[in-house]
């Protein structure tokens, strides 16, 4: 089955995220990829999730296929670490990062900002220059219990914490945010946001299990993974498409890793429903929101080492 | 974010921001006022176009 498609709307995005970024390395805000921040300067704290660029860059860098102009060219390895490099410098002192507004200390930033750029250096094969420890530290110390994409995504943050670093002590707290996550699915197998199911926001957490399964191979994990979905397919078409009436957040999006992972046959009616140009993809999406699912489908489309 | 709102937040910023706790106090008092309470849902990821419903 052909996930080039994926590959493609991601590839197709980059030009488009490059330009979100400082890409003057003598420039104090160098990396960082807030625009209103560093070339506007209309705000005066950078939204952290912004430097989810990292991982966008990194699996550019990374993804073999023709008609990728990115794959394996320094500069674009450079700039990836050079966002996460900002991210680093741009926190708290106990870890934390800023969304909204300045000494926030969002639970939700932090977690998909650290898990994008420990993930974008898994890939890389590279190290921190920095402490992330103390943002580990954060995510074990709070949660979003309301939420369940932000405690899925602060699990795999905390277990690629552990690959970067070598340190088994953050395998053991992803485990204790993997137990937490798992008592937060309801019985009819979706995973409660804001009280509610969220067929959106239940893929990014299937994307994140997806993730999870295949660095730890739990068993529950993928259990938990395909009730998941037994509860999402029915809501879906033949095209991928869903009606966001009645969902608790009201999304339109649908995370594709997920599916590729532990339900090809889903991946397909997406695919079909890209090709057809029907659904929500990350190029009719904002700056912000459009950033990780580009790299969600650069995840989707990137083969690799990969199975 | 409206202007007061802005002002608020950069006094808050330079005061009780700084400390961690307070923080976190003021998440939990902006998800209440915010989703909790509120008559129509907050919702974190912007509405976009909707293809199938615009061919309909």
């Amino acid at each position: 089955m052909s996930r080039t498609i994926f590959a493609q709307c991601g590839v197709s995005q980059v030009p488009r995220i490059l330009g979100f970024i400082d890409q003057d390395s003598a420039s104090s805000t160098y990396g960082c990829a807030d625009r209103a921040y560093w070339h506007y300067k209309t705000i005066d704290f950078s939204n952290a999730r912004f430097q989810e660029a990292a991982l966008v860059l990194a699996l550019a860098y990374l993804l073999p296929m023709e008609s990728n102009r990115f794959y394996r060219k320094d500069l674009i390895k450079d700039w990836a670490m050079a966002a996460i490099n900002f991210w680093a410098k741009s926190r708290h002192a106990d870890g934390s990062t800023d969304e909204s507004y300045p000494s926030e200390r969002h639970f939700c930033s932090t977690a998909f900002s650290l898990y994008s750029v420990t993930e974008a250096l898994v890939l890389l094969g590279e190290k921190p220059r920095q402490d992330f420890g103390v943002s580990g530290t954060f995510l074990i110390r709070n949660d979003n219990s309301d939420v369940a994409n932000q405690e899925a995504c602060a699990a795999l943050a905390l277990y690629n914490l552990s690959l970067v670093s070598g340190e088994e002590t953050w395998k053991a707290a992803a485990d204790v945010k993997i137990g937490k996550l798992l008592r937060m699915q309801t019985k009819d197998g979706s995973f409660l946001e804001y009280g509610g199911f969220d067929l959106g926001y239940d893929t990014i957490t299937l994307s994140f299990l997806a993730g999870l399964y295949q660095k730890t191979s739990r068993a529950d994990i993928k259990a938990a993974a395909e009730r998941l979905i037994a509860k999402i397919q029915p809501f879906m078409d033949e095209d991928g498409y869903f009606s966001n009436e009645g969902m608790s957040r009201r999304t339109q999006f649908v995370y594709p890793y997920g599916f590729r992972i532990f339900a090809p046959a889903v991946l397909q009616r997406l695919e079909g429903g890209l090709q057809k140009d029907v659904i929500l993809n990350p190029s009719w999406m904002d700056d912000r929101y459009c950033m990780p699912l580009t790299a969600n489908y650069l995840m989707t489309g990137f083969t690799e080492g990969r199975s | 974010m409206k202007s007061w709102q802005m002002i608020c937040s950069r006094i808050w910023a330079g005061t009780f921001g700084a400390i961690p706790w307070c923080g976190q106090m003021m998440k939990r008092v902006l998800i209440l006022i915010f989703i909790n309470r509120a008559k129509k849902k907050y919702v974190a990821a912007t509405e976009y176009f909707d293809m199938k419903r615009f061919l309909k």
